[in-house]
Order: structure tokens, then C-alpha cells, then sequence
């Protein structure tokens, strides 16, 4: 897989939050259809980067250039399609709690401009693939921290995304659900997608074999390149 | 696509049934009072044209003409522009009238050794000629022959009303825009309300994807269907109270050989569409804030 072209290019990334810095000098690229692991402790910056590549935050200092966009430069039109690129995994969800659970997840697609009869099926199946088939007319505050997390990766990836950001995608999971969904991510990744997972759960990591990028106060501190 | 905006504006009316329904009605009392305001003057306009179709100049003729010199004056009057027709009154007739009118006091005409009134012409206006300048100009016209004394007409009434109703024209284009500006800032005030109140909600939006005109879209239909809502509503009311006061007074009363008319479609769908136009205006200044971030 090193030779296919990078997707994402990070060039002397810094991220500052006032006189914090989350990120300094980072450099690096990441290839279209790479597994990657995002590795670091607890305010390493791994969220911080991956909010720096759907532009969640904005960069402070140095180029990011994501799928031929540079991030610095794009338009305000622009934004919402460089979000479609992605699925994100939040580590905090993001979900609306007063929509269920079928139109949180129909809104992306609905969003993407899908005909209504293609969103139920895909709501269905994405549902399915998490478990949460049965939760459908949920609300969000009714449901536990692991189901709401199922129900945010059912949204990331209801979209066909090209690239998934996986923010501690099992963090609130039991063991079992946790080994489905690294599982669903594999197949995903076997389909086409580019797969970002932030993570510090060195056992996830050793689940699977797969480049680590390990960040450390805000530094790169180690890229096993890919594998 | 606009269907599902239309749902999710909906929607969005029905989670905030409180602020939407304060916002109606105060769109609803604006155009009650602009509306009010339209019957009003649309009824005296009415009235003054009827009145106006009715008028007509009294020309006093100089003593001592000779009748073939007055043929010769009615007719030049009757070709003049907006005349209907005019028609001769002699002294006698004059003081026949006269007496008629005054027939307790008749005794007093019956001393005069000497018809003290003048030969007269009356010169009825054409309706068409609704101009109260027009009228004026005409009766100068006339003044100037040398055969004239002088000519009269119902000037001063008839130009007080005609100043009233362009008071009131004038005070229905400044409520209106009061009002039009007072709608658009309460429309403006419950959008940023409903935009904060669902900030974190459109932030998440934003975050998956969604364009600004995705995000606008319901908000403009909400206001679109306020304005609408609050129009409709606000000429309903006074169409109520119209038909009350139709019927609680007598109308022969005030203005016989005139009927009082609720205002004209064309203007309630003017106003129905402005109220509209100040919802969606409402939205924009609203949503132009916010939206830049
Ligand atoms: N919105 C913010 N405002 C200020 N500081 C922030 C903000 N977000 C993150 N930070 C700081 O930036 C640093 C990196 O945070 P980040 O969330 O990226 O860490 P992380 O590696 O994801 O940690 P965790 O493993 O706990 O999720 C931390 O020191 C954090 O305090
Ligand atoms: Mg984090």
C-alpha cells in the first residue's frame, strides 16, 4: 500500500487553545485506504488532530491538505463537502438528543441529498451493522453511553465516507461489542475507506496490525510508517 | 427536498408553539391596524369620488346681459373639458326656489320690490373628473369671461375631506411601514431565538456535512409561513369586525347612495404578501448574523 497517493498531507502543524499548545510541528501524510492508529496518552492531542482535518477547530499554523483541499485556504461553500469525505466517530458523540436515533442518522443523508426511500434502507442496515436495529425510536438520552456510541459510528459510517475518524470508537464498549465494531472498521477498510483511529487502548492496537502514529504533548513522537 | 424542509420547518413550529404564536399575533395586530387603517381611507376615497360626481359650479352672471350673450356663454361652458352639461337658472326661478326654502320667513321676500339675485348658470362636472385641481381650474376658466360674476362651489368642504383622506393615506403608509419594521424586528428576534435555543443541534449539523442554505432553508419557510399566518389572521379579525359594524349601525345614515365595501382582494393579497416578505426579511437579517460564525 505505499505506493498509493497520500489523502491527507500534514505539513508543520501547530494547534494552539490560547498560550496551550495541542500540537507542534507536525508533519505527515497519510495514504488513501491506510489503517492507521493514532496513539498517545490521555491530552496527547490525537482529538486535536482530528478535528484539525475536518477543520472541527481551526489550524493555528502550518497546511493540512486533505483529498487535494488545502484546509487554510478553503471557502466557506467548500466546508460542508470536505465534511462529507468524512465519517467521524466523535469521542463525545455529537448527537441530537431531541431527534431519534433513525432521523439522527437519516440527517447525514439527508444532508448528502438521498432520496427518502434510500435513507430508510440505508438507516436499516447501518443500524444493523451496530446492533441498535431495535433502538430506532430512541432518543439519544435514553440510551447508554455504549449504545450512543454504536449509534454515532452508525452515523459515520452511513455515508459511505471515504475516509472514517475514529475517536476512541470502543471507549464505552464491552469487550464483545468492541471486537464487532473493530471488525465492521476492518471491513470498511477492505471496501476502500482510509481508516483514522484514535485510541489509547494498547490492547485495540495490538488487535490489529497496523501503522501508529504516537503523539505526546502535542508531539509526534513516533510513525511506524505504513505497514 | 422542499418537501422534507417544508417537515422539518414545521416541525420546528410545533417544538416552539409559544414564541411562533406570540410572533403571529404580533404580525396579526400589525396588519389589523394597517388594514384598518386601508378600510378606512378606501372607504372615503370611495365616498369622496361619489360626492365628487355630484358637483357642480353655480356661475353668477353679471346683471344687465342680454340673454342671446348668455346662449352664447352656455355654450362655450359646454364645450369646455369635464362639463356634463350646464343649465340656465333665471332670477325669478332663483327666487322661487329661495322662497320655497324660506317659507316662514316668506314675507320677507314678498317685500322686495326688486329681485335682488342674479341670472345664474349651473354647471354640472363631469364624474371622470375627479381632480380637485381640475374642478379649480375650470371655475377660473369660467371666472375670466367678462359676462361672469362669480362662481361658486362646494370648495371648502369638499377640500377639507380630500385633505383628510390624504391624512389618513399618509398616516396608513407611515403605519404601515411602522408596522412592516416592527413585524421584520420580531420575526428577526424569535428566528435568533429558535437559532440559539437549537444552536448545538446546527453546530452538530455543520459537522456532518450540511450547507448553510440547509441550515437556512426551514428557518426562511418559518418565517414565510408566520408572515403569511399573521396576514391572514390580522384581515380575518378586521373582516369580523367589519361585518359587526355593518351591522350594528345604519349605514343609510351616513352616506346614502354609497355603499361601504370591505377593503379589495388585490389589496389583502398586497398585504398578505408583504407580511410574508416581512417574515423572510425578519429571517435574513437574523440568520445573516448568526450564520457568519
Ligand atoms: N477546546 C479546548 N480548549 C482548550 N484546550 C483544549 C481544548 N481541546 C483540547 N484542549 C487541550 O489540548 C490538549 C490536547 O487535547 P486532546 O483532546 O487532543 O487530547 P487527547 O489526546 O484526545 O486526549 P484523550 O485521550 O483524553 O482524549 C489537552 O491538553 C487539552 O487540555
Ligand atoms: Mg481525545
Amino acid at each position: 500500500m505505499g505506493n498509493s497517493a497520500p489523502i491527507i498531507r500534514i505539513f508543520h502543524v501547530y494547534k494552539r487553545y490560547g498560550s496551550q499548545t495541542a500540537l507542534a510541528d507536525i508533519t505527515l501524510d497519510i495514504n488513501a485506504k491506510e489503517f492507521v492508529f493514532v496513539t498517545g496518552p490521555s491530552g496527547a492531542g490525537k482529538t486535536t488532530l482530528l478535528k484539525l482535518l475536518y477543520l472541527g477547530e481551526p489550524i493555528s499554523e502550518g497546511h493540512i491538505i486533505v483529498d487535494g483541499m488545502n484546509l487554510t485556504r478553503i471557502k466557506r461553500d467548500r466546508m460542508p463537502f470536505l465534511r462529507r469525505l468524512f465519517g467521524v466517530i466523535f469521542q463525545d458523540y455529537n448527537l441530537i438528543p431531541n431527534k431519534t436515533v433513525y432521523e439522527n442518522i437519516a440527517l447525514v443523508l439527508e444532508i448528502a441529498g438521498h432520496k427518502r426511500n434510500m435513507i430508510t434502507k440505508k438507516v436499516g442496515s447501518v443500524l444493523r451493522a451496530v446492533g441498535m436495529e431495535d433502538r430506532m425510536n430512541a432518543y439519544p438520552p435514553s440510551l447508554s453511553g455504549g449504545e450512543q456510541q454504536k449509534i454515532t459510528i452508525a452515523r459515520a459510517i452511513a455515508g459511505d465516507p471515504k475516509i472514517i475518524l475514529a475517536d476512541e470508537p470502543t471507549g464505552s464498549l464491552d469487550e464483545d461489542s468492541a471486537g464487532d465494531i473493530m471488525n465492521l472498521l476492518r471491513v470498511l477498510h477492505a471496501r476502500g475507506a482510509t481508516v483514522i483511529i484514535a485510541t489509547h487502548d494498547k490492547e485495540l492496537i495490538r488487535s490489529i496490525p497496523a501503522r501508529q502514529i504516537r503523539l505526546d504533548h502535542g508531539h509526534l513522537r513516533e510513525d511506524t510508517g505504513s505497514i | 427536498m422542499m418537501l422534507m424542509f417544508l417537515k422539518r420547518a414545521l416541525l420546528d413550529l410545533k417544538n416552539n408553539p409559544l414564541l411562533h404564536t406570540v410572533t403571529v399575533i404580533v404580525i396579526a395586530l400589525s396588519v389589523l391596524i394597517v388594514s384598518t387603517f386601508m378600510l378606512f381611507s378606501f372607504n372615503m376615497a370611495k365616498m369622496i369620488t361619489v360626492w365628487e360626481s355630484g358637483v357642480r359650479l353655480i356661475v353668477y352672471i353679471k346683471p344687465g346681459i342680454p340673454m342671446a350673450e348668455i346662449e352664447t356663454l352656455m355654450d362655450d361652458i359646454s364645450h369646455m373639458s369635464g362639463v356634463k352639461n350646464v343649465r340656465f337658472i333665471s332670477k325669478q326661478e332663483a327666487l322661487a326656489k329661495l322662497a320655497k326654502k324660506m317659507n316662514k320667513q316668506l314675507s320677507l321676500i314678498e317685500n322686495l320690490d326688486k329681485n335682488p339675485l342674479p341670472d345664474a348658470l349651473e354647471v354640472w362636472i363631469n364624474p371622470a373628473m375627479k381632480q380637485w385641481k381640475e374642478i379649480e381650474r375650470l371655475a377660473i376658466h369660467i371666472e375670466s369671461s367678462h359676462l361672469v360674476d362669480d362662481v361658486e362651489y362646494g370648495k371648502n368642504w369638499l377640500k377639507k375631506f380630500t385633505g383628510i383622506l390624504n391624512i389618513l393615506r399618509f398616516s396608513a403608509v407611515m403605519m404601515s411601514l411602522i408596522f412592516f419594521l416592527a413585524a421584520v424586528f420580531i420575526v428577526a428576534n424569535t428566528i435568533r431565538l429558535v437559532f440559539y435555543s437549537r444552536i448545538e443541534e446546527l453546530k452538530i449539523m455543520r459537522l456532518v456535512g450540511a450547507t448553510d442554505r440547509f441550515i437556512k432553508m426551514p428557518f426562511y419557510i418559518q418565517g414565510l409561513i408566520q408572515g403569511a399566518a399573521g396576514g391572514l389572521i390580522g384581515i380575518v379579525i378586521l373582516y369580523v369586525f367589519f361585518i359587526i359594524m355593518l351591522s350594528s349601525i345604519d349605514i343609510d345614515a351616513v352616506a346614502y347612495s354609497f355603499s361601504i365595501e370591505f377593503i379589495p382582494v388585490k389589496s389583502m393579497i398586497i398585504i398578505i404578501f408583504c407580511s410574508m416578505f416581512a417574515g423572510w426579511l425578519g429571517c435574513y437579517i437574523s440568520l445573516r448574523r448568526f450564520l457568519k460564525q
